[in-house]
């Protein structure tokens, strides 16, 4: 379908214009100028906030500004920018978070479209699978945390209490430095993966059912149907998902601080945490600000790269 | 599979898949379900408890909620974020319909991209400059002012989840309207924002939820007239706040609210995803 | 229990307060103010403060709102109201020996000086400093030439909480030396159906990250070592490296990794205090008021088992550690006075021997020593007062870049507790050691920052050791 040109009136409005009273010059004016005043409660209450505040972290990235010893903050010009690179523990920070976000997201969207699935067929008491499924995608962060730091105890947390039944070792859930991750990312899988279930299939519900028919005629195994035509049908679909639940991902923040607080020796501290811990606990604000620069141009790239792909099927 | 469907009369074999399918769908459910039963079952437990994983059976001591209304400020909190996440997830929903409506008529893609933008900006590092614009304005502590704070959620999710939305309403509808002598304005009003209730829905439940579980802004922007209940929850992260049983019934406390609310719209929720299609 | 208690104490001072008022402050000149108070989440929040402060609205028309938060985010958000000079905030809690420096160096805390010396505003029976115990006031000040910027209030020693009936049951000695502290963990470590798990664990002291160093604090000092120490020329610089220091990373490291649970390694304080109240370890080294969850019934499964003693002392001699408490008053406070008069009322003799009998270690010396107060064990109570009165503040190490401290000196507890041999532990200390030393080059310069030094301890005489555990009748074991 061929987009309306912008600001054009509404066809049947110009036969009346002659009418020209005040209620139709204002909704003439409204046709014409829709784009604009449509979209005025947006800019003003989104950019109108997010302005003043990110132009301040920007400023503040060229100091060395310290929010309780260094109130006085002089101009510093880059350093804030080269001096993370040298530390250890920032660039740890930027695997961690890379770690948690594909391995969060990927488990759950594998989980995602599996269970999107299981719910697109018809069976009994299926609206009450479907609220206990979606419980999760509702729970508070903190809240939630704190359930999963008692399954986490090392001694007396049902998780190696289970374990050890089994006549397995306990693991150190999120006291060792190997797992502490891993086990965020359980959290992450468990907390998050109902949304994507919800998106999946809505897609799947939306799907034409032609297709299915003529594969099923064809004799295609139910893998076959899944790879060659669910998945590529429900493409659009799916980035939605990818790219909400990303961005997401790597800002994860509330459920990693109530867990793990990073640790331990910031095995699970990533980008945002170490951000976190900058500003507050150590207070260099010029440095925690010139990393949430970057941290910003990290996310954006990763969007980019989604979009990219996105945009051949983007739809206006 | 084949090989039973081949075999058995066409009855058992339904009946057989019935309960295979509920097999199925309780394992996958189970685990999801057993942390909140786990939350809700321990925070009756004396906290001696807790140190014998074993244990289900015991006598519930309900001084642990007792006790959480006493010693913290959870429950007024709850009602404010019931006013702030109400009142976010409105504006936003009203600003996400507008904006996606005009993005998917006019293809404002730059428009677009830069409220996607705007929900990349990690909030973690604008804290304190957020906290000296809003001392400048007077918003701290207020009601005003956390619910303006919380539209940074609102707004880029109503605006991307809304598009796609409008994207499936049919133009045919609104340019019929057109030559029957609407205006764009009431055409918007008659035929779009009808078709558009259940996705409003959908879009409005999980702005909501973004909204109530959001700790940070609340946390620095709020004070100490105003603020929300996880900013009370997370007082029991601290377990010195009274032990492993109060901190579940905390827990408990503020997810039962939302709990409510998926049980009664989830129908609406996916019904209304579905409709539009998130695209 | 507490609650009655405290319930108990209220009626015997509505008592007082009806006598004949020696008060030549009036107590209800703000009434119909507001305060806003910051504190962080503590037991004695909501079992002592909660219900002071409506006691206090009601004696002086004075509503205090309180904002309680977890400990780092409250530390934040003071922080951020302090330095952008917020009025909203009045009064802050918070520990001197923690963040006391930062904010006394900014100078973000009013000098209380002038309301304790003004009659309208501080009782005349008051008497600071004369009635705070030794350890405490030892707290109170942390950069030398400071004014008087807060009142400490009470004072939470690190004792060593022992299980009495175990002791007695199985005959151990109680410790009075780390190398018998060690044999009681050995001892006391009991796996009676020979599972290979032990229902009960010798020893537990935290072994989670930065707030590891409160409870290390003691063994470092006692086997000699210290967070810093100066060089002949005055320089401030880290002794984590020393080889005392060393020592007492390796003894602490090897008590939690050989006789305490794994969950040693992610439990904080509480999650401990919980741990040793179910009966799952004989020995607990926390803060004293800790021994008010093992000794509630309904909490606790250990009730009338426990009592307290000191850490034992080590080659270095013994050091008790008081983190104390104290109160002050936010320099943009729009409402001082008043602000002043909560702190005043708080910690005037009467609430604090209330708050005292209610198990909240108070500063006070008249608080321990009136008759009417009993403490809850004979040992609670001698180990507490000695504590107090001779205790430094040790807790982390104090800096003005204190956040960095504690995390560099968590980073070695973790390789003592992990790891364990001497070789890794001294290789993680001298990384550490040399990254403290010149921050606080950086961070320091120019400043008499003192922070806490061994010699500014009153010293512990030898008795005083046993002393708590003689006066338990607990001296005869193990002989």
């Amino acid at each position: 379908m061929a987009v309306t040109p912008q600001n054009a009136l509404a066809p049947g409005l110009d036969e009346r214009r002659a009418r020209g009273s005040l209620g139709w010059r204002v909704l003439e004016w409204l046709d014409l100028q829709m784009p604009i005043v449509f979209n005025i409660p947006t800019v003003v209450f989104l950019f109108g906030l997010v302005a003043v505040p990110v132009s301040l972290v920007l400023a503040t990235s060229f100091t060395d500004w310290q929010l309780i010893t260094k109130p006085d903050p002089d101009f510093v010009g880059f350093d804030n920018y080269v001096k993370p690179w040298s530390d250890d523990r920032w660039i740890g920070a930027i695997w961690h978070t890379f770690a948690y976000a594909v391995a969060s997201v990927g488990g759950q969207f594998v989980l995602g479209l599996a269970t999107a699935m299981l719910f697109n067929r018809s069976f009994a008491g299926k609206a009450f699978y479907r609220s206990v499924w979606m419980m999760p995608m509702v729970a508070m962060s903190v809240a939630i945390s704190l359930v999963w730091i008692l399954f986490f105890d090392n001694a007396f947390g049902i998780l190696n209490h289970g374990l050890e039944g089994l006549g397995l070792d306990g693991i150190e859930w999120i006291t060792s430095p190997q797992w502490a991750l891993v086990s965020l990312i359980i959290v992450g899988i468990w907390h998050h993966t109902p949304f994507m279930t919800l998106i999946l299939l809505a897609g799947l519900q939306s799907l034409p059912q032609d297709p299915f028919e003529a594969a099923r005629i064809d004799g295609a195994s139910r893998w076959q149907m899944l790879v060659h035509i669910t998945l590529p049908l429900l493409k659009t679909h799916i980035m939605v998902a990818l790219i909400l639940r990303s961005i997401f991902g790597v800002k994860e923040f509330d459920t990693i601080l109530a867990i793990t607080e990073g640790g331990p020796r910031y095995a699970s501290e990533t980008m945002n945490l170490n951000i976190y811990f900058n500003a507050f606990e150590y207070q260099y604000m010029g440095e925690a600000a010139a990393k949430g620069v970057f941290f910003f141009l990290f996310i954006l790239c990763v969007q980019s790269i989604l979009v990219k792909l996105r945009k051949r099927t983007w739809s206006y | 599979m084949v090989v039973l469907k081949r075999l058995l009369p066409r009855r058992s074999y339904e009946i057989l898949e019935t309960i295979g399918t509920h097999v199925v769908l309780l394992a996958v459910v189970a685990p999801f379900f057993f942390v909140f039963f786990y939350m809700f079952w321990n925070s009756l437990k004396p906290d001696y408890l807790f140190f014998e994983p074993g244990t289900w059976i015991f006598e519930p001591l309900w001084s642990n909620y007792t006790d959480v209304f006493e010693q913290s400020d959870l429950i007024p909190n709850i009602a404010n974020s019931l006013i702030i996440s109400t009142s976010a997830t409105l504006i936003g929903l009203v600003c996400g319909l507008l904006t996606a409506y005009t993005v998917a008529r006019y293809n404002l893609r730059k428009l677009a991209m830069a409220i996607l933008v705007t929900r990349m900006i990690p909030y973690i590092t604008a804290l304190v400059p957020f906290w000296i614009v809003y001392k400048q304005v007077g918003l701290l502590n207020t009601y005003t002012g956390i619910i303006l704070s919380h539209l940074v959620i609102t707004i880029p999710f109503g605006v991307w989840i809304m598009m796609g939305f409008i994207e499936d309403i049919p133009k045919d509808l609104e340019e019929a309207a057109w030559i029957d002598g609407a205006s764009r304005t009431q055409a918007f009003l008659r035929i779009v924002l009808p078709l558009s209730t259940p996705g409003m829905v959908a879009t409005a439940i999980l702005c909501f939820i973004f909204s109530w579980n959001n700790f940070q802004l609340a946390l620095v922007l709020g004070g100490f007239d105003v603020s929300t209940a996880p900013v009370s929850v997370f007082k029991y992260a601290d377990p010195e706040a009274g032990g492993s049983g109060q901190m579940m019934a905390a827990a408990t406390l503020v997810t039962l609210p939302v709990f409510f609310i998926v049980l009664l719209i989830q129908k609406q929720l996916t019904a209304g995803l579905t409709i539009g299609g998130v695209k | 229990m507490h609650v009655l208690r405290i319930l108990a104490a209220a009626g015997a001072v509505a008592l007082f307060a009806a006598s004949p008022a020696r008060a030549e402050v009036d107590w209800r000149q703000f009434e119909g103010t507001t305060l806003n108070a910051a504190y962080f989440t503590a037991n004695y929040i909501d079992a002592w403060f909660r219900p002071m402060a409506k006691r206090f609205e009601s004696e002086t028309g004075i509503k205090v709102q309180m904002q309680v938060l977890q400990a780092g985010q409250i530390r934040k958000k003071q922080d951020i109201m302090l330095a952008g000079k917020d009025s909203q905030l009045d009064i802050v809690m918070l520990q001197m020996d923690n963040r006391g420096g930062k904010l006394t160096a900014a100078g973000h805390l009013e000098d209380l000086q002038p309301y304790l010396d003004d009659p309208a505003l501080t009782p005349a029976g008051y008497d600071y400093p004369g009635d705070w115990l030794g350890g405490c006031l030892n707290t109170a000040r942390v950069i030398t030439g400071q004014p008087l910027n807060n009142i400490v209030w009470s004072a939470q020693a690190q004792l060593l909480h022992i299980r009495r009936d175990l002791f007695e049951k199985h005959d151990v000695k109680v410790p009075t030396t780390m190398a018998e502290l060690e044999d009681a963990a050995r001892k006391l470590t009991l796996d009676e159906d020979g599972d290979g798990k032990p229902e009960v664990y010798g020893f537990l002291s935290r072994g989670h990250g930065r707030l590891t160093t409160a409870s290390f604090a003691t063994y470092l000092f006692n086997h000699g070592g210290s967070w810093f120490t100066r060089l002949p020329d005055g320089t401030k610089v880290s002794n984590l490296d020393s080889k005392e220091s060393i020592d007492a990373f390796e003894f602490y490291g090897r008590l939690i990794r050989d006789y305490a649970p794994k969950s040693a390694l992610s439990n904080k304080p509480p999650q401990n205090a919980a741990l040793y109240a179910a009966g799952r370890a004989a020995m607990l080294s926390a803060l004293n008021y800790w021994h008010g969850l093992a000794d509630n019934p309904k909490k606790s499964r250990i009730a009338g088992k426990s009592t307290t003693i000191l850490v034992p002392a080590g080659p270095g001699g013994s050091y008790p550690n008081v983190p104390t408490t104290s109160l002050a008053i936010s320099k943009y406070s729009e409402k001082k006075e008043a602000a002043w008069l909560y702190i005043a009322w708080m910690t005037r003799k009467g609430i604090m021997l209330e708050g005292q009998k209610a198990a909240v270690p108070m500063c006070r010396r008249s608080s321990w020593e009136d008759p009417s107060y009993e403490a809850p064990t004979p040992a609670w109570g001698e180990s507490a007062k000695i504590a107090a009165d001779y205790g430094i503040a040790i807790a982390k190490p104090q800096a003005i870049a204190i956040g960095q401290m504690r995390d560099a000196a968590g980073e070695i507890i973790n390789v003592a507790i992990r790891d364990g041999s001497r070789e890794a532990i001294e290789a993680e200390a001298k990384k550490q050691a040399a990254f403290m030393t010149q921050l606080v080059a950086e961070t320091e310069a120019g400043m008499d920052f003192a922070g806490v030094i061994p010699e500014f301890a009153k010293k512990l005489d030898g008795d005083a050791q046993a002393a708590p555990i003689r006066a338990e009748g607990l001296d005869k074991l193990g002989m």
